[in-house]
């Protein structure tokens, strides 16, 4: 026997402790600092004292070697008998006891305590003990238990197990429907976790007493009556205490050994049969078996009733994806019995599939290196002992992991060496160290049934790893492929949770006034809007029920203290859970300016869009009819059916047809294109015909011939069209796209991109309808507000932006937005258009924009839309000279753009002006 | 400090799956079968239990005898309830008898062995091994044989509760008797 493999125990056992510093350590700092370190060296600590029996192995092997020992009619010694050495160059040798047994044990309690500690470091403190008792035990059993003496005392111990689980009958306290605990003092003890170790000692010992005086080969089945009439004594004992999963636990063992001992597959096979019939005829005789099997079946008919336990761990399984939420950052404790039975979904929530898959690994080597020490055990005692004790282990792990993923009926089962419980923990430890002690005296056998048992022992191995890798693909489905469906469950409470844990933060404008702030504490917090209706599509709305709008959508991960920039938000980092408060953001929005632009545009439907054109920042957008964010909870259905749409950003993403203000667009793609100078003279007749439909001019009077001011001045359709034709689609199509028709501009809130007429569109006649403002071409407010704003900005286009800045809760700023301009448009063709719109204020279809004091530019248009009367827009900038603001105004079905939307601008003109100042 | 929380949880994982790579590693060099699995149609298909391969051959401590020839087949004992010793070698000869009785071959007192249990004979150039009706039966690497079967360097024989393995070309021993 190997120091190397000892070696490689230890390593592994030392990367144990490393596995459970650093997952506490994780545990730790997500609660928060301020916490006294002790659990985590507590935990450490208590995974560090696995390294006390491996020093016993190590010890007991040093001597091993220089003292060789030969017990005549049993195995062999490590140390041969003529000093042949062993030592093998593989990891595992051929005799001592399995390397591997103790660091799995070890890693799989690394992993728990820190899941304990998340749910509650008391928890962690007790199971801490439990280990270290457990392993005191564990190096009892190492140093004092010879199998074989136990084994002469078989009937004792069998006797002692029934006598214990009567007593849990007889003395038991009631807990959750079930008798399985005694109290003895301060502890509680659960009897069936003892009773399950002394049944398996009795069973093997019994069963290789029979197989001795039978010859040494199979047994004859009568051999096998006594251990069943014990084991179903136990079963009824166990079922008198409600105890079903114990009760299916022992089943299975029992018949796990008995397979083994006498190899009569029939038997095997009737007694499952026999067992299933139970099982079925149970469920009609206790409801509550009937019950679990209900919940087995389609645990989401009742989510809140049966299936509560197994739609709750799937969803928390959904809940960590892949790499899980991080320890300490989910919510494993909104699970029923988060730390006993479904810890296991607790570790797949915060380490994900990766930690989860990780878990039943472990679990599955452990099984199989114990059926492994079993396949090599000297004598059929110590086989059936181990390959019984694999089967108490590797059985109870399929069970409730088997349970949690709908593989079979949930029943309440301990995850060997993870879940919290002291009874099971101690136990299942020494269990350990009495497969230890049976690796110690392997070596090859000569007994020739040994080899056939031996055979079914590897058997029953086999069928324990496949139970195991089928709960793997299992979980693989479940985590990986169902994932996300389960995450977005309507009974997942994370989502509510996540909100509630941290106060939103607040929205301010230009001027730091409150447009959207949290107020109240705990279950009444919720979100208050001050101006209400007047700002409600860019600030939006923030509903649990119904989602999220405007900024307080678009600025959701940063309101609600997630980084949502950088390193961190591309790695998907969520911030520890110490956060309480989410961060604030400062729009471009004045207040000011935006009731202003409300007050002008009155009742009436439509939008207002105010911008700074030296930066693109917003200063107003208001859209109408609006809704009262305040009211969101209970009137938005209703808003959602109403005709006209009250919910629509008009001024991102209303589209009409922009009529005679799209002529800016078209004089800018003829002097561009060379097509149109300001001398071009066309004569308007003041009708014509134009793709079969009469277009006309001043009522059919006409202007007569005009050149390039005074048609944009007076608004001539029949100049344009010309114009237009002369330039052609491609010509036109070019500078508009190049002042953003036809594409969703960059904005922080959604935007339409409207329609810009494809070449095929404009072919022909075509591009007259375009030129005038008709046809196809569809336009948002904001897009003709970014018109104006590059006109009277001298052919530069700045982003339009929302957002001004993001600042931490401590006020900090930690992000301001930057300008983003770019050239559409030669600065000449810009200065001829803006000579022009000035002149259509001061004399032209614009009068009713002009004001006292400042020379404003602009443009009207009266869009005919069919069904109704034409739409009114007006699009401006002032002061002309040097312009701090860009407007534009559409009003619905509004008429003639001069006299409807005009004078509107010339108010929100006025008073964003004022507020510049 | 984000990031270091965030470090910290892929350090968890790369931890538990370096764990897993060498628990793997380790288990799998344990399952490696030994060299030479038997062809003999007889023979079972099932492996040899759990012996790893590469083990070095022991020298063994037994006198050497003068009667010897070098390059023999050799059957050598590794496992025994006591007697015949561990590591003990026996020259194989044609005809050579395995038996209770003390004028076989390789005599062995042990009560689950008959008095002429088996029976090994070199044909061909190969060791065969052939039951003689014992009431225990005889095993290569661990199957029951029923027919004379072929053995190849490595092979258990199993008699009793004592095992034999194969062994060709090794140092030469004494073929003891009794």
């Amino acid at each position: 026997m190997s120091a190397v493999a000892r070696a490689q125990e230890r390593r592994l056992l030392l990367l144990a402790v490393l596995i459970a510093a650093t997952g506490l350590t994780l545990v730790h700092l997500a609660g928060g600092a301020q916490r006294p370190w002790t659990p985590v060296g507590v935990g450490t600590l208590a995974v560090s004292g696995f390294l006390v029996p491996h020093l016993v192995l190590a010890v007991r092997q040093g001597r091993a070697r220089t003292a060789p020992r030969r017990r005549a009619g049993e195995g062999v010694s490590t140390a041969g008998a003529d000093g042949v050495s062993t030592a093998g160059a593989d990891g595992g040798g051929t005799a001592g006891p399995d390397p591997l047994l103790l660091p799995l044990a070890a890693v799989l309690v690394a992993v728990g305590l820190p899941a304990i500690y998340r749910l509650d470091p008391v928890l962690l403190l007790r199971q801490a003990l439990w280990v270290v008792c457990g392993q005191a035990l564990m190096v009892a059993v190492l140093l004092a238990v010879d199998v074989r003496a136990v084994a002469r005392y078989r009937y004792l111990v069998g006797a002692a197990a029934l006598l214990l689980l009567a007593a849990a009958v007889l003395f038991g306290v009631e807990v959750a429907g079930t008798r399985q605990w005694i109290r003895v003092g301060p502890v509680t003890v659960q009897p069936s976790e003892t009773v399950k170790v002394l049944l398996v000692l009795f069973a093997a010992a019994y069963l290789s007493e029979k197989r001795r005086l039978a010859g040494g080969a199979g047994l004859p089945a009568r051999f096998a009556a006594p251990l069943g009439a014990v084991a179903a004594l136990a079963l009824l004992l166990l079922l008198a205490q409600r105890d079903l999963g114990a009760a299916l636990l022992l089943g299975t063992v029992a018949l796990a050994m008995v397979y083994a001992a006498t190899g009569r597959t029939l038997l095997v096979l009737a007694a499952l049969v026999a067992l299933v019939a139970a099982t079925a005829g149970l469920a009609t005789l206790f409801p509550h078996v009937g019950r679990r099997l209900v919940a087995w079946r389609d645990p989401w008919s009742d989510q809140q009733g049966l299936g509560y336990q197994v739609v709750q761990a799937l969803i928390a399984l959904g809940s960590g994806g892949i790499t899980g939420t991080g320890p300490g950052l989910g919510h494993p404790d909104v699970l029923p019995a988060a730390a006993t039975d479904l810890i296991f979904a607790a570790i797949g929530e915060e380490l994900g599939l990766a930690g989860a898959l990780a878990v039943v690994c472990a679990t599955l080597l452990l099984a199989a290196r114990t059926f492994r020490t079993a396949a090599r055990a000297p004598t059929a005692l110590e086989a059936l002992l181990a390959g019984g004790l694999g089967t108490v282990l590797a059985a109870q792990a399929v069970m409730i992991l088997g349970g949690i993923l709908r593989l079979v009926p949930l029943t309440g089962l301990p995850l060997p060496f993870v879940s919290y419980g002291g009874n099971a923990m101690i136990v299942n430890l020494v269990i350990v160290g009495l497969l230890l002690r049976v690796g110690a005296a392997a070596g090859a056998g000569g007994d020739p049934g040994l080899l056939r048992l031996r055979a079914r022992l590897r058997r029953l191995g086999i069928v324990a790893v496949g139970g195991l890798v089928t709960v793997a693909v299992a979980l693989g489905w479940w985590q990986g492929v169902r994932g996300p469906a389960l995450a977005a469950h309507p009974a997942n409470p994370r989502p509510l949770l996540a909100e509630r844990a941290v106060a939103r933060g607040t929205i301010y404008d230009r001027r730091m006034r409150p447009l959207a702030v949290t107020v109240g504490e705990g279950e009444g917090r919720r979100r208050h809007y001050p101006s209400g209706a007047l700002a409600a599509h860019p600030v939006g709305y923030a509903s649990l029920r119904f989602g999220k709008a405007g900024v307080e959508a678009a600025e959701d991960a940063h309101l609600r203290g997630l980084p949502s920039r950088g390193l961190l938000a591309a790695l998907g980092v969520p911030l520890p859970a110490r956060t309480r408060r989410g961060g604030d953001v400062v729009l471009t929005l004045d207040l000011e300016v935006q009731r202003a632009a409300a007050a002008a545009l009155g009742e009436r439907a439509g939008a207002v869009v105010v911008l700074d054109p030296q930066s693109g920042a917003v200063l107003a957008a208001v859209s109408r009819p609006a809704f009262d964010p305040n009211a969101v909870e209970t009137d938005l259905p209703r808003w959602r059916e109403r005709a006209d749409a009250p919910l629509l950003d008009r001024v991102a993403q209303g589209l009409y047809p922009p009529g005679s203000a799209f002529k800016v667009v078209t004089m800018a793609a003829g002097l561009a294109a060379g097509t149109l100078t300001p001398a071009t003279t066309y004569h308007c007749p003041g009708s014509i015909l134009l793709r079969g439909r009469r277009v006309t001019d001043l009522g059919g009077r006409g202007h007569g011939t005009v050149a390039l001011d005074d048609a944009l001045r007076r608004s001539c359709n029949i100049y344009f069209i010309r114009a237009g034709l002369v330039m052609g689609g491609a010509a036109l199509r070019r500078t508009a796209a190049a002042l953003g028709v036809g594409r969703a501009p960059a904005y922080d809130l959604p935007a339409a991109a409207g329609h810009l007429p494809s070449l095929q569109e404009l072919a022909g006649e075509g591009v007259g309808q375009a030129a005038f403002g008709q046809g196809s071409l569809l336009v948002t407010p904001l897009q003709m507000a970014l018109v104006s704003a590059a006109m009277g900005n001298g052919g530069v286009l700045y982003r339009p932006f929302l957002v001004a800045a993001r600042r931490a809760p401590d006020g900090r700023v930690v992000w301001r937005a930057q300008p983003q301009g770019r050239r559409v448009l030669d600065a000449q063709t810009a200065a001829l258009v803006v000579r022009a719109m000035v002149e259509v204020v001061r004399r032209g279809t614009g009068r009713a924009a002009a004001l006292p004091g400042v020379v404003v530019a602009g443009k009207t248009g009266t869009a005919d839309a069919p069904g109704g009367p034409p739409h009114a827009w007006f699009i401006a900038f002032a002061p002309a000279e040097a312009p701090r603001v860009a407007v534009a105004v559409v009003v619905e079905r509004g008429g003639a753009g001069g006299a409807v939307a005009a004078p509107v601008a010339a108010q929100v003109v006025r008073a964003a002006l004022a507020a510049a100042r | 400090m984000e990031l270091v929380v965030w470090a910290g949880r892929v350090l968890l994982l790369a931890l538990l799956y370096l764990f897993l790579a060498q628990v793997v590693r380790a288990a799998l060099r344990d399952l490696r079968l030994p060299a030479a699995a038997p062809e003999a149609p007889a023979a079972g298909a099932e492996p040899p239990e759990g012996a790893p391969a590469g083990l070095p051959v022991a020298p063994p401590l037994a006198p050497t005898s003068p009667d010897v020839s070098p390059g023999a087949a050799l059957l050598e004992v590794v496992a025994s309830p006591g007697a015949p010793p561990l590591g003990r070698r026996y020259v194989l000869r044609p005809g050579l008898v395995i038996g209770r009785a003390a004028t076989s071959d390789i005599a062995i007192p042990d009560p689950f062995v008959s008095t002429t249990h088996a029976r090994c004979d070199l044909r061909g150039g190969r060791v065969w091994v052939e039951d003689l009706g014992s009431r225990n039966g005889t095993l290569v690497n661990g199957r029951r044989i029923s027919g004379p079967v072929a053995l190849r360097a490595g092979d258990r024989l199993t008699v009793g509760r004592v095992t034999f393995r194969l062994v060709e070309d090794g140092p030469p021993v004494s073929a003891a008797a009794v």
